[in-house]
């Protein structure tokens, strides 16, 4: 299936991370693998193999909103990822992200009940990044906190999701509010949905690979208008400009022999959005399984196959952190759609250099859309390039 | 002519290691005055060092690298606080933290803390946690988060106590069992960790929470704040905190700690020291002895040219050599004394102080280095003296004898002179001066030295005295004896004044001890009015009180036979000051119960004032605070910083912090606490305190375990505690008097070696195998006596400044004298008897040698 693979983007990226997240301790306590008595390895043994007891993606299940929006602790890992391109009034330009991973630590019936406010099957990851074109700066940070005692969570109702001070939380029907600081840095956001959620796959539900219930449930906001201010240091920016926002569930995705993943996300200015993404296998191919697709600006949505799509990269940069090389800029050509869109990134340096290494960046987009010339920005993922991902699971 | 600088040559050497190679038994004893003395020295040094290292590990174990922390006493921060904290994005690192005291049977049942933590917040905190090989396993960190119970512990506490990950553990936690299971096992990354994780049981905050049976409660907040900008932050928190909860400076506590035991340290290295000055005696002697049966060598050796210069190098060499083999053996000793010194300060850390949990011995090089130079330096100062003695006689001088008596004659009163200056001027300053623990230690040591130094010109003045008596007594053996003693003042003064200096020090320590007891039986007797006690049992006797149950609470108060019930809480509470102790009670006739140094009118007037809000507090809390009658005290209640009137200051020796004692319903008000960790119970007339005991025992032990004790069960055990307190200075003094009987016995076989002529003579003109032994022992018996009699008054002197300066510093509290015959008859008993003991063997060879023999040894 074609959106299967669009679902992957992220899981592949994210269930390394996730373990070690998962870890709390993560890089942290060393523990040696147990040799547990069988009445506590009923409760504590689940093999990352078995996804036994976790809620399966397997099969259309109609997603309906606000509902939706929340938490779906069941499913073994989630996330909330929003991004955005803005700029002040005088065209400085940044651009934001703000993910919240939420991993479950045991399969719902193996969880043991306690009423204690800390006790948690649930962890939360957080990642804020933000880069400061004129100042050619990139910076990135990483928080951990259980899901548990009020330091991190989602709700639905009104629809919050936080890690401490981190946080997107519904201000009214269509309306968000977005806040992280760190370290003098701070973004306050106010994001209004214009299109309502975009389902991907088969109505938000997509089958990730041959295995059954290897799949996901998935939608994004394509186009929320954000107004608000940046705090870089001393100095406060009037800001606007589009975020971006993906929300998926899963509990199994991954199929072996990926090792990263080349993702973007595209808004023009002529009111379509485009999401394609290419998995690259072991061996150094394009996985069958990436694939892609267009919003219109009706919020229409047209899945793109494989073959449907080319990307070609331009360039290449050598990080000089992680020594990885990653490639840098593309040309992307989908015919069908007489689409042709260059990307530029709004800085090379924009690799996180958090628990899990890879780039994800603000770029700059030009080209041509019906023989009309077209603009944008978007955001680009690239993993897999400073250490190989495989999945395991 | 050669007019180099002369050089010693190397056969000068021989004459040295040729003299003591033939007498091995004088180069032996001396070898082990020097070895005993170093021993002691380094195995206190030891003991001190490991329960300074133990304690500093205990601490940054559960500290971390904070730097301040927030408190709001007992109860305890709500959690909400904490989360508040975190949600208000204030950017500094802080962690939750909840620790409890827990033994488990399956751990040997020594004490562990269990310390709760979100491994989330821990990273900037205790890098004893983090490893730099990441396996993690995503399993049992789900335990570790999920599962009730679930706690880590290092890899080797588990090789340890053999117990592996995923095995169940029994745990016992406030009087309660429970049942945990190990989730998995941390592999420290470097040694500093390993020790860190000695003993020291991990667990999620949840876990510690449900196991303490404390929910919805962090005991602290570590921060750590930026150097610059601190006072921003802490107003930046206090904002957002609440009524009660106090930022206060994490040093505060580890150096308030660290001070407690800063005065047993010092006690114990003083004592320690003793020990070596006894040594120092003992190898001036011996050199001494060395240089006097050699006048003929050196005399000889002057007269073929070699000159006083190389003379005095060769003694001092010689010194040294013994002094480094000797300091090397008693390294080697002190290593293996102090591994028993550990325990025996970590046991009375654990008893008086707070729970240490790490019990490692580290043996710093620093101690033994110390200890290698304290025998070389002591070797070479006792050396020096007969060293230049020997070298700046002319050989013809040298070579007679009396000349060298004559000049002993001058220099005793000299010394004894010097003795007695150095004496009155310590017991002057000692007397009038503030000084400091260390100055005061320094003082004793001078007072005592001193008057060890008349200590032989006295023994000149006596032995005319002692001649008079034991003539009439037992005729010309009785007089000749203490003549002998007086003419060979050369050899005998050394070993005289380190006998007496090891003696007196036993008789003060001892009455010190003893009067310290029975300021403590006095002190019990008043204090314990009621017939029943119960507390709950801790993992250690130095463990925070815990609360009892209140249902344990509702059953006592209903059991029958018991006419009243008072309750007791105990409990740490944060103060300007640092930490201290509040005792809370219900017994309207407390202040009757109380032994006052000052107070506010009547007891009964004093407890009146107490139950509208005032406090009395303990003498050691009031000097160590500079607190008297009519001041207050500062305390932080959840409703912020309380002041007390002070009404009163009473004895008190349960702690040597000192404590502040309160009306319960004071401090339940205040502190909004209803916990009760003590209960006190008389019974009424006609039953059996025992069998209600017993009964108590049975009954109420169900849930949690609880030490029910009756009045003379809870006084017995007391004083057993005490006494094992004293257990370490009970031992060094043995070893010091053991130093001091080597240094008698050595003086005695130098004595008799040298009197083998007239041994002879004595032979010849008729004296008896018997009367030659009584003369030897005779003379041992006298300097026996002559040591003890001489340390009666020292030993009465030493008690007094213990008493009354050293522990008041020390500990805060003073104590009454109460002399006992005891010690002062033991000294004397033990001086005569190490005295006569170390005449046997001398004794024994001159009686073996035939007369001839004997006197062509001239």
């Amino acid at each position: 299936m074609r959106c299967a693979l669009i679902e992957m983007r992220r899981p592949i990226l994210w269930i390394p991370l996730l373990l070690i997240l998962a870890g709390g301790l993560a890089a942290v306590l060393f523990l040696r693998p147990a040799e547990m008595d069988e009445r506590l390895a009923a409760q504590v043994l689940v093999t990352p193999a078995a996804m036994e007891g976790f809620t399966r993606a397997d099969g259309l299940r109609p997603l309906s909103f606000p509902s939706d929006f929340g938490p779906h602790p069941d499913y073994r890992t989630e996330w909330w990822y929003y991004t955005g391109n803005l700029d002040t009034e005088d065209g400085r330009h940044f651009g934001y992200e703000l993910t919240f991973f939420r991993v479950a630590l045991l399969p719902p019936d193996l969880a043991i009940p306690r009423e204690n406010n800390w006790a948690t099957n649930q962890i939360f990851m957080a990642h804020f990044a933000l880069t400061d074109v004129e100042a050619k700066e990139f910076h990135a940070f990483q928080r951990y906190a259980r899901g548990a005692a009020g330091l991190a969570g989602a709700q639905t109702d009104p629809y919050l999701v936080w890690l401490e001070d981190w946080k997107v939380e519904q201000v009214s029907e269509n309306e968000f509010r977005l806040h992280a600081a760190n370290e003098g840095l701070s973004v306050d956001l106010q994001l209004v949905d214009d299109k309502g959620p975009v389902l991907h796959g088969d109505g938000g539900y997509s089958q990730k690979g041959p295995e059954a219930g290897n799949a996901s449930y998935y939608y994004s906001q394509t186009r929320l208008l954000t107004d608000g201010s940046i705090q870089v240091g001393d100095e406060s920016f009037a800001v606007s400009g589009l975020s971006w926002k993906d929300h998926e569930y899963s509990t199994a995705v991954l199929s072996a022999g990926q090792v990263g993943w080349d993702w973007f996300a595209i808004q023009l200015d002529d009111g379509y959005e485009l999401m394609l993404y290419q998995i690259r296998r072991e061996d150094g191919s394009a996985d069958l399984f990436s694939s892609g697709s267009l919003i219109g600006s009706d919020g229409s949505t047209r899945h793109l196959a494989r073959e449907e799509f080319t990307i070609e990269s331009t360039g290449i940069w050598h990080s000089p952190h992680s020594d990885a090389d990653y490639p840098m800029g593309w040309l992307i050509n989908i015919p069908g759609e007489n689409l042709q869109l260059t990307l530029t990134p709004y800085l090379v340096d924009q690799e996180l250099n958090v628990t899990t290494i890879y780039w994800e960046g603000a770029v700059q987009v030009t080209g041509m859309h019906d023989g009309q010339t077209v603009g944008g920005s978007g955001y680009v993922e690239l993993t897999g390039y400073a250490e190989a991902f495989n999945g395991d699971f | 002519m050669n007019r180099k600088t002369p050089r010693t040559p190397p056969t000068l050497f021989k004459v040295a290691w040729r003299y003591l190679l033939s007498h091995p038994l004088q180069s032996a004893l001396m070898l082990l005055g020097i070895a005993l003395g170093v021993a002691v020295a380094v195995s206190v040094d030891i003991a001190n060092a490991s329960a300074s290292r133990a304690f500093d590990l205990s601490v940054e174990a559960v500290t971390g690298r904070s730097t301040h922390y927030i408190s709001a006493g007992p109860s305890g921060i709500p959690e909400e606080t904490y989360v508040a904290l975190r949600r208000a994005g204030l950017e500094i690192p802080m962690a939750p933290i909840l620790t409890q005291l827990i033994s488990s049977p399956d751990l040997w049942g020594i004490p562990l803390q269990l310390l709760g933590i979100d491994p989330f917040a821990e990273e900037p905190f205790r890098s004893y946690l983090f490893s730099d090989e990441v396996q993690v396993d995503l399993q049992q960190i789900g335990a570790f988060y999920s599962v009730p119970g679930a706690v880590l512990i290092s890899t080797d506490l588990a090789e340890r106590y053999g117990v592996s990950a995923g095995e169940p553990i029994a745990m016992r936690i406030s009087g309660r069992s429970q049942t945990g299971f190990i989730a998995g096992l941390i592999e420290p990354r470097d040694s500093l960790s390993r020790r860190a994780l000695e003993n020291l049981v991990l667990a999620d905050i949840s876990t510690v929470q449900e196991l303490s049976g404390r929910p919805g409660v962090l005991e602290r907040i570590d921060l750590i704040l930026p150097q610059e900008g601190e006072g921003a932050a802490i107003a930046q928190l206090q904002d957002l905190l609440p009524a009660g909860a106090e930022i206060l400076p994490a040093e505060g506590r580890s150096q308030a700690a660290e001070q407690i035991t800063a005065a047993f340290r010092t006690n114990l290295t003083a004592l320690s020291l003793l020990g070596l000055v006894v040594g120092l005696f003992l190898i001036y002697n011996t050199m001494t002895f060395s240089v006097v049966q050699r006048r003929q060598v050196f005399g000889t050796l002057r007269a073929l040219g070699v000159t006083g210069r190389e003379i005095f190098i060769l003694v001092l060499g010689e010194a040294l050599l013994v002094g480094l083999v000797g300091s090397l053996l008693g390294l080697g000793l002190g290593v293996v004394m102090g591994r028993g010194a550990v325990d025996q300060v970590a046991q009375t850390i654990n008893d008086v102080f707070f729970t240490l949990t790490v019990r490692e011995v580290s043996l710093p090089v620093s101690s033994l280095l110390k200890g290698a130079l304290l025998g070389l330096g002591a070797s070479f100062l006792a050396a020096l003296v007969p060293a230049w003695e020997a070298a700046k006689s002319p050989p013809r001088r040298i070579l007679s004898r009396s000349h060298l008596e004559l000049i002993s004659a001058k220099v005793l009163g000299r010394a004894a002179f010097v003795g007695g200056f150095m004496a009155l001027v310590s017991g002057i300053l000692l007397a009038t001066v503030e000084l400091s623990l260390t100055a005061s230690f320094a003082g004793t040591f001078g007072v005592t030295i001193g008057l060890a130094l008349t200590t032989p010109w006295l023994t000149q003045r006596l032995m005319p005295l002692a001649a008079r008596l034991l003539g009439r007594l037992i005729g010309p053996l009785g007089r000749l004896a203490p003549r002998e003693v007086a003419a060979s003042a050369s050899r005998t003064s050394p070993a005289l004044a380190a006998l007496m200096v090891a003696v007196a020090v036993t008789i003060g320590a001892s009455l010190m001890i003893g009067s310290f007891r029975g300021s403590v039986i006095t002190w019990l007797d008043q204090i314990l009015s009621n017939d029943i006690y119960g507390s709950v049992a801790g993992a250690s006797l130095a463990e925070p009180a815990v609360p009892i149950d209140a249902e344990i609470i509702e059953q006592v108060r209903n059991w029958p036979g018991l006419d009243t019930l008072h309750l007791l809480r105990n409990i740490e509470v944060d103060s300007p000051y640092g930490p201290i102790t509040i005792s809370a009670n219900d017994n309207p006739n407390d202040g009757n119960e109380q032994l006052y140094l000052e107070k506010q009118g009547t007891g009964t007037e004093v407890w009146r004032a107490v139950q509208t809000g005032a406090v009395i507090i303990s003498e050691p809390l009031a000097n160590r605070l500079g607190l008297r009658m009519g001041d207050s005290i500062s305390l932080y209640t959840p409703q912020g910083e309380h002041s007390f009137p002070i009404v009163g200051v009473f004895r008190d020796y349960t702690s040597s912090r000192g404590n502040v004692s309160m009306w319960l319903g004071v401090y339940r008000q205040l502190w909004g606490d209803q916990a009760v960790t003590a209960f006190s119970a008389g019974v009424r007339a006609g039953e059996d305190v025992d069998a209600i005991v017993t009964g108590m025992r049975q009954e109420l032990s169900q849930t949690q375990f609880l030490n029910i004790r009756s009045n003379a069960g809870l006084r017995a055990e007391t004083l057993e505690v005490f006494d094992r307190t004293f257990l370490i200075t009970y031992a060094l003094q043995i070893i010091t008097t053991g130093v001091a009987f080597v240094g008698v016995l050595s003086a005695m076989l130098a004595l008799q070696l040298e009197k083998q002529r007239q041994m002879g003579i004595l032979k010849a003109i008729g004296l008896l195998q018997s009367q030659l032994w009584a003369l030897t022992l005779l003379e041992t018996g006298l300097i026996g006596a002559v040591a003890g009699l001489l340390a009666l008054p020292t030993g009465y002197i030493v008690a007094e400044i213990l008493l009354q300066l050293i522990n008041k510093r020390s500990f805060g509290w003073s104590l009454q004298m109460q002399l006992q015959a005891a010690p002062f008859i033991q000294a004397v008993l033990i001086a005569v008897g190490a005295a006569l003991l170390a005449g046997l063997y001398p004794a024994y060879r001159a009686s073996r040698r035939s007369a001839a023999d004997a006197m062509r040894f001239d």
